[in-house]
């Protein structure tokens, strides 16, 4: 490569910054970073900082695999969890259009996957028995959230049920915008 | 490994309590061992005292924050603002009792007031216990309803089982028995009804019914097992029958009935009635850091 290219590669990279699918290569190493991304991120602080809070996040993703008490070990479950972060990071920078469309019956399922552990943690196996079912309806994590809002709302609260339904609407795009 | 799978907060709860009764059991192997009785005396005064007064406190900030999270219109709001009232009754009447009056020494521990006066007490230990006992169950026993009607709406309320309507039973012929005795031996010493004693003689009726309550909430709780919110509630309902323990141990010790050896083991149930106590908003505000945090891992979130 040119010393001229070279300069004007920088000069560019640092003007643009990158897309969430050269953001994700960077932080996961599942895939090529393109060269202007390259340039960019060595003179971007706060991209070189999201890319490393990607890879934290990425890394605790893969961490559940070990967990041996968790429901996280099939490949299957697995690759719906990542999808469910990739699909995060593409919402975090409103990209996400016919890409995450595409991966939403796996999002819902890793996002229903995690709703039914909250509903387990916090009702015991009274929410493992309301979730069950739900989560073999077409849209589960809507489901879940009908059949256990009341309950979750008398004994945490309005806001707490809220937060809880909205963080899981969130992930699965399905939130109302505020 | 102790308390293993239970949150942190309730993790700290529980091994503070072992560490404090642990120093209790050494104090007394150490007063049985050298006879000398300033081991036990100073940790029923001091380490027993500032104990309960720590957890009275943990209590009352954990019981704050629930509230704190309800919004106007919840159905547990009003029984977590009593919940909340009960735990400052219980901070202040401790504070008072333990802090600001010295204890009886060597006849144990007094956490909850009695309508039999054994030993001159100061007036601000007797405020505090009656502030630590019959007004914290007075505010303890509507929440505790709420809760049980809360249950109910969902169609989760507990029935009572076989061996609950026979402790019920129980505990309300030791109780009737302890009242009784009470009148027996204020009528014998022509002793004046003052607040103080006509508070004490409302803790037995008022154990009763919390004894109920805490019971079909048990029940109800159980539905929630290994749940958050199950365990909140299962902790108030250990708290009450512990105290129930605590208050019949110290009345057959009191009136005779059983020798007073009997009554070390009740020392130590106050301790515990206190670990519990401090647990069951630990749980509600552990269940509500859960819901806010959302559904990602903590890095994640």
């Amino acid at each position: 490569m040119t010393e001229h290219l070279r300069r004007l590669l920088a000069r560019l990279g640092r003007r643009t910054h990158p897309g969430v699918e050269d953001l994700i290569a960077a932080a996961t190493g599942a895939g090529e970073v393109s060269l202007l991304a390259v340039y960019h991120l060595e003179r971007c602080v706060r991209c070189r900082q999201r890319v490393a809070s990607m890879r934290r996040q990425w890394e605790e993703v893969l961490q559940l695999t070990a967990l041996s008490s968790e429901p996280w070990r099939s490949r299957d479950a697995l690759l719906e969890e990542l999808l469910a972060l990739i699909g995060a990071w593409d919402a975090e920078t409103s990209a996400a259009g016919p890409a995450l469309a595409a991966r939403r019956q796996a999002v819902h399922r890793a996002v229903a996957r995690r709703l039914a552990g909250e509903l387990e943690a916090q009702l015991g196996r009274l929410g493992a028995a309301l979730a069950e079912p739900a989560r073999r309806q077409e849209a589960p994590v809507q489901a879940m959230l009908a059949r256990t809002g009341h309950l979750l709302s008398t004994f945490l609260g309005y806001k707490a049920t809220v937060r809880l339904s909205q963080a899981a609407l969130k992930l699965t795009g399905t939130a109302h915008k505020r | 490994m102790f308390l293993r799978g239970e949150p942190d907060s309730i993790r700290r709860i529980g091994w503070a309590a072992g560490l404090h009764l642990l120093l209790g059991l050494l104090a007394l192997l150490l007063w049985s061992g050298t006879g000398e009785a300033a081991w036990i005396r100073g940790y029923l005064r001091y380490a027993g005292g500032a104990f309960v007064t720590a957890f009275a406190l943990v209590e009352f900030v954990l019981a704050l924050r629930a509230f704190r999270a309800f919004s106007r219109g919840d159905a547990l709001r009003p029984a977590w603002l009593l919940i909340s009232a009960a735990a400052a009754a219980r901070l202040l009447g401790f504070t008072l009792s333990e802090v600001f009056s010295p204890g009886p020494g060597l006849q144990g521990p007094r956490f909850i007031a009695q309508p039999a006066p054994w030993l001159p007490l100061a007036p601000q230990h007797r405020i505090g216990l009656a502030l630590a006992g019959p007004v914290a169950l007075l505010l303890l026993s509507p929440a505790l309803a709420l809760v049980g009607r809360a249950y109910d709406r969902h169609g989760l309320s507990g029935e009572l089982r076989p061996l609950d309507w026979l402790a019920l039973g129980l505990a309300s012929f030791l109780m009737v028995s302890d009242t009784w005795d009470g009148i027996r031996w204020s009528l014998a010493h022509e002793v004046p009804l003052d607040l103080y004693r006509g508070l004490g003689f409302l803790v037995e009726p008022l154990l009763l019914v919390l004894l109920f309550q805490a019971l079909t909430l048990r029940r109800a709780a159980l539905t929630m097992a290994g749940g958050l919110i199950g365990r909140c509630w299962s902790a108030y309902s250990a708290a009450v029958l512990l105290t129930v323990v605590g208050c019949l141990g110290q009345w057959s010790v009191n009136y005779g009935y059983v020798p007073r050896a009997v009554l070390v083991p009740v020392w130590y149930v106050w301790f515990l009635v206190s670990a519990a106590f401090a647990a069951g908003p630990a749980y509600q505000v552990e269940a509500l850091r859960r819901a806010q945090r959302g559904l990602l891992p903590p890095a994640i979130s």
